[in-house]
């Protein structure tokens, strides 16, 4: 027989489905980078110990354009994986996705009644994302 | 302990994240549109270091952040490579004990006056 | 219309790899999908192998991966996919016995292993009734719509954790163990969540919400798992069937007839 299993391709694409398929896969990806970063983030602040030179010589090292980046993709990272993570723990208690009713077609399935609020909190995270940029590179 | 209690604890650490992350990425990348001081000049970070306020919220944001990544990691690790439940669990236990040990030395002795 | 059909050819006794095989002819209105298949068996290749029976999207054996999306062969219509191209796949994540054929041997274990039957506060009434049990229209709703589900195995298809996970019971049990969590009849609720709450059950959702757009009958298996998720938490009291005794009164002569009993 053929395994036809989809494996971690199928997180990427998979066919037409909403868009809350794929960000499934943003989140995870918004969270593997995060979580990294929180790594590092402990071992680059623990240089603050070695008094005020060794900080500085930790800053100097992390105060490049690449760093920069890296720190604001951390910013969109977070922003995005908390607006996101907002909306999965709401749905996940049973918010925002309506009660079992009897189905008429066309289907009215929890997806779609929890599209607003996708909807909302990526506006919402458009804008963090937007203000970070301000605050990074041109203020 | 059973996997709904795991999942509910990292549940409430992303909502005490929501909150004191919140409040970290405010301050620390928001510093130009808030006014604040350069926070991560030395001075400035021994002066939060040594008050009880931003003591207490590292702390707690290291626990909440500590737990719900290293959970996530598992969560991803686990459904990509299903057949390592051992060694993920062991893997994830050590790494997320070191952090959070010298996460919390860091914090403590800054508090006391390093 | 002339509609060229892309249809995946996996014959395990000779091919390593499975790979696609045109077939153009011309469709006509309301052919569905499955009708353009058994078109091709009749008049083409009676070499293609697929799986059906009803053709009234009722026995759940037709689902395939038409233009990318898990549908019922019987309840697609092949011009309203707005192509001229149509794209015929077996669902992915099962393994693939011939052709179109999966093996749906996994959905059937996973749905076995939530118990998927009421279970009842006291077998003896159950075996012998001595009466019957009161459900009101409020209460069968809560589950009625979980109920629909006909195990076509679409769900399965779509969820992206079932593609990486093996193990994880998939959209169709766990929203099959939530509806008879929900039904009132039932006493079964502790034993169905012990057998999802571990590290590859329950906790494997992250609500992607595909299932819930795959299913062909609008079961919605994303909103039966986050409210089984939720009943872990918030266990509000969920109130149980009353046992109704008999009534064994005749009715009065020449009064309304009172229905049958039904057990």
């Amino acid at each position: 027989m053929y395994d036809n299993r989809l494996g971690i391709k199928g997180n990427f694409y998979a066919g037409k489905f909403g868009i809350e398929r794929y960000l499934y896969t943003l989140h995870r990806i918004s969270g593997l980078g995060l979580i990294i970063y929180l790594l590092l983030h402990i071992v680059v602040t623990s240089f603050r110990l070695g008094g005020p030179d060794a900080w500085a010589k930790a800053m100097g090292t992390v105060d490049s354009p690449i760093f920069k980046f890296g720190e604001f993709l951390v910013v969109v990272a977070g922003v995005f994986h908390g607006l996101n993570g907002l909306r999965l723990i709401l749905t996940e208690f049973g918010y925002f996705i309506g009660k079992p009713e009897r189905q008429e077609y066309p289907y009215k399935y929890s997806t779609l009644k929890q599209r607003p609020l996708m909807y909302f909190l990526m506006i919402l995270a458009l804008v963090g994302i937007v203000i970070s940029v301000y605050d990074i590179y041109l203020a | 302990m059973s996997e709904s209690k795991l999942w509910f604890l990292f549940i409430v650490a992303a909502l005490i994240l929501l909150v004191f992350l919140g409040i970290h990425l405010g301050y620390m990348h928001l510093d130009n549109i808030l006014g604040v001081n350069d926070p991560l000049d030395y001075n400035n970070v021994k002066t939060r270091g040594q008050d009880t306020f931003w003591l207490v919220s590292y702390l707690i944001l290291l626990v909440a952040a500590l737990y719900h990544g290293m959970y996530g990691l598992r969560t991803i690790l686990l459904e990509y490579f299903p057949q390592n439940l051992k060694f993920i669990n062991g893997l994830i236990g050590i790494i997320g004990f070191l952090a959070l040990v010298l996460g919390s030395y860091v914090v403590i002795y800054s508090y006391i006056g390093g | 219309m002339k509609v060229r059909f892309k249809i995946w050819r996996y014959d395990p006794a000779k091919d390593v790899q499975p790979y696609f095989q045109d077939y153009t002819f011309d469709v006509k209105e309301g052919m569905t999908v499955l009708d353009c298949l058994y078109y091709i068996k009749e008049n083409i290749d009676a070499t293609l192998a697929f799986r059906a029976s009803c053709r009234m999207g009722i026995c759940g054996s037709c689902a395939m991966y038409i233009n990318k999306k898990p549908r019922l062969a019987c309840e697609t219509q092949a011009l309203s996919l707005g192509t001229d191209v149509i794209e015929i796949a077996p669902l992915p994540n099962y393994k693939n016995i011939k052709d179109l054929v999966p093996d749906l041997t996994p959905l059937f274990e996973k749905h076995k292993n939530v118990k998927p039957y009421v279970i009842p506060e006291n077998e003896q009434e159950f075996i012998n009734p001595t009466g019957e049990y009161s459900q009101t229209p409020a209460e069968l709703e809560e589950y009625l719509q979980f109920a629909y589900c006909i195990k076509c195995g679409a769900c399965l298809a779509a969820c992206p954790t079932v593609g990486t996970t093996p193990d994880f019971p998939g959209p169709q049990a766990l929203a099959q163990a939530y509806r008879y969590n929900a039904d009132n009849r039932d006493f079964g609720e502790k034993e169905r969540k012990v057998q999802v709450d571990n590290p590859k059950g329950l906790w494997r959702c992250h609500m992607a919400g595909a299932c819930a757009e795959a299913c062909p009958k609008g079961v919605d298996p994303a909103l039966a798992i986050q409210l089984f998720k939720r009943s872990f938490f918030f266990t509000g009291r969920k109130p149980k069937a009353r046992l109704i005794p008999l009534n064994k009164e005749k009715p009065a002569r020449g009064g309304i007839k009172a229905p049958e009993p039904t057990v």
